[in-house]
């Protein structure tokens, strides 16, 4: 990590530790995460299923479920009077948590057709919000801050909106509403788990749109998870590539995208489809499968599926080497793959 | 709604024709004779046949069973419920003074099972896998399992005959305190028995809808725990626990026959088993178009209900 601590960085992710218990087997989820999310800029975690990402969006907030513990690291939030809060050692729903759950750092969830609960009015959710923040507004300050917090987010006729229930929105209405949701008390850290992998394209930019006019206008800093490289390419400013519960590679997006110094990142670009480049284009799928996480390989976690594995590959983790400023790897070999290009 | 209402309302007609006729039959085909329990023995074996026949008609028994059922149907639209065969007394006048009994009884009960059942349930769904939730669990088979007769008798022996904490049976008269406390024990018993199943079904409800994403929203917004519990928790998880509620209410008056007969509870449930054995047409069909008709209303008022505590649910 960049050791320099300007005031652009509002949350510290070190060394993070998490596992869950379950069946009396422990799966080592995160192993060792590091990352720092600053002030009016994107982060993209880019992995596929089962890597840590929504885990490591939920340590954040402390939402891990039950039979999960944040073995060692630390999660730093800087707040804006220049004081430090370690969430990690903060109670699991304690006060202090709770304070910053919603009014300092908000969450969007994956899946806008089940994060609303069905039973209140979409206004009366976004008030919930705001009310637990903003003690003392009457109610029609509430009302009016919920309908102005829709109306935002582009949602139409708002004032009636406000007054409906989940089951009478669109898929791509609900996030917007989610979004209004996480906006109300206007965070300085928005997290986004997968925003618009149950949208359609073409609500999924406009999702994007409404992401990138909050960090505009607001300098609001976003953390946003994807599986989706497009997505990266499109919205972040930084990005860092998880596999199997590390960080492989973080970085610039341009730095990444235009010299992957990590096997994995290339081979992840390598599987894209390119728009235009016609049906014959190769495709070269990452050849193998996802280990077990709880029969993971010794050493480097990519190691079994690496055309640069070597004999110290499968023994020993590669710890993090910098490339250059503000570009990390966790690989051996990384000059080699750097010498291939893309 | 309304519409629906009306609708359901009399869409209900043929079916209590129906049942009300499966009972009518019922009723005519238990083995014995009418006559063996409105005439002693010896006095009916001086009869003559046609002193039998006379005596049928004055009472209404002759003729064949159709007609008859028709006769019946014809004075309750009337709204003449008939007569006791036994002493004349007319059936309604009887159900007026037996009906408040059973339905201070079954709301009791009602009470002690929801309430108690709410709130084990959902303690058990929070502290799931602790030793409350498994003690809770256990005590909730057992509660499915005992057999209200078997249960009410236990409780008549411990409570009542050996630490003497209540009367044994029958209904208070000494004003509100005498009443409550003869009413508690047959409550508490047709209470528990419904508990339990009220208590499971709120948990497994509870469990549900605590691992839905919208818990985890709520928590995300900051709310404290006892609201994520209360407000988004448990909302959700009330209304299938409500529809049960629901369909269980005609099982209380039925339940009730059981325990009234045990405490000796004069409500409907005993002179109903009373009219079974002496085969007392006009207050068995009395009694049992009453639960006939609380079962269907019943499930028109879960599907009220439903609609009411869920915005997805439309009367239509």
């Amino acid at each position: 990590m960049p050791e320099n601590n300007n005031n652009d960085v509002v949350l510290r992710v070190k060394d993070l530790h998490v596992s869950f218990y379950t069946n009396q087997r422990c799966n080592n989820v995160l192993r060792g995460v590091s990352f720092d999310i600053r002030r009016g800029r994107t982060l993209c975690i880019v992995g596929e299923s089962g890597c840590g990402k929504s885990v490591t969006a939920n340590s954040i907030l402390r939402l891990l479920p039950d039979l999960s513990r944040i073995e060692s690291g630390s999660i730093t939030y800087y707040k804006e009077d220049g004081t430090e809060v370690r969430l990690d050692q903060l109670e699991k729903n304690g006060k202090e948590m709770r304070s910053l759950r919603g009014k300092d750092i908000a969450i969007i969830f994956q899946d806008p057709m089940t994060a609303l609960n069905p039973v209140y009015t979409v206004g009366h959710q976004i008030r919930e919000i705001i009310k637990e923040h903003k003690p003392g507004l009457t109610k029609q300050q509430l009302k009016q801050e919920s309908i102005q917090d829709l109306a935002e987010m582009g949602i139409p006729a708002a004032e009636i909106r406000d007054g409906e229930y989940p089951h009478q929105f669109s898929g791509g209405m609900r996030q917007r509403a989610m979004i209004a949701m996480g906006m109300s008390c206007e965070p300085k850290i928005l997290l986004a788990d997968e925003p618009t992998t149950a949208l359609d394209v073409t609500i999924s930019a406009q999702i994007f749109d409404l992401m990138n006019g909050l960090k505009r206008d607001h300098g609001t800093a976003i953390m946003m998870i994807t599986h989706n490289m497009g997505v990266v390419a499109e919205m972040a400013d930084e990005v860092a590539v998880m596999y199997m519960g590390n960080i492989v590679e973080y970085g610039k997006v341009e730095d990444v995208f235009a010299n992957p110094t990590h096997p994995y990142t290339k081979a992840l670009l390598r599987s894209i489809p390119v728009l235009g480049k016609g049906r014959n284009q190769q495709l070269e799928p990452i050849r193998g499968v996802t280990p077990d996480p709880f029969n993971r390989p010794k050493g480097c976690q990519f190691c079994p599926r690496c055309d640069y594995a070597g004999e110290r590959c499968e023994t020993e983790m590669p710890s993090e080497e910098w490339v250059k400023e503000g570009h990390y790897t966790r690989c051996f070999h990384f000059r080699e793959v750097m010498k291939d290009g893309k | 709604m309304l519409n629906y209402i009306i609708r359901k309302l009399l869409s209900m007609i043929p079916m209590l024709l129906i049942i009300t006729f499966l009972i009518y039959l019922g009723v005519e085909l238990m083995p014995g004779d009418v006559m063996d329990f409105l005439i002693p023995m010896d006095q009916l074996a001086e009869m003559t046949p046609e002193q039998v026949d006379a005596f049928k008609a004055a009472k209404g028994l002759d003729g064949p069973m159709i007609v008859r059922y028709f006769n019946w149907l014809k004075d309750i639209c009337k709204g003449d419920l008939g007569y006791s065969l036994q002493n004349n007394m007319p059936v309604g006048e009887l159900m007026m003074q037996k009906l408040p009994a059973t339905i201070e009884l079954s709301l009791a009960a009602l009470f002690i099972s929801t309430v108690l059942g709410i709130l084990l349930g959902v303690i058990s769904a929070l502290r799931k896998g602790r030793l409350s939730d498994n003690l809770l669990t256990i005590a909730g088979m057992i509660g499915v399992a005992i057999p209200q007769f078997l249960f009410g008798v236990f409780c008549i022996i411990i409570f009542c005959l050996n630490l003497k904490w209540f009367p044994v049976g029958q209904r208070g008269t000494g004003g509100l305190g005498d009443e409550l406390h003869h009413l508690f024990l047959p409550a508490f018993v047709l209470g528990i028995s419904m508990t339990a199943g009220v208590m499971r079904y709120s948990r497994s409800s509870m469990l549900d809808s605590m691992n839905r994403d919208y818990v985890k929203t709520a928590r995300a917004k900051g709310l404290p725990e006892w609201k994520v519990n209360l407000f988004h928790g448990f909302r959700v998880a009330c209304t299938p626990v409500m529809v049960l509620i629901g369909f269980r209410l005609p099982m209380l008056i039925s339940g009730s026959i059981v325990i009234e007969n045990i405490f000796q509870w004069p409500g409907v449930g005993r002179w109903f088993t009373d009219a079974v054995k002496t085969q007392n047409t006009p207050i068995i069909m009395s009694v049992g178009l009453f639960m006939v008709l609380l079962v269907l209303l019943s499930s028109l008022l879960v599907d009220i209900f439903t609609a009411v505590l869920d915005p997805r649910v439309k009367l239509s």
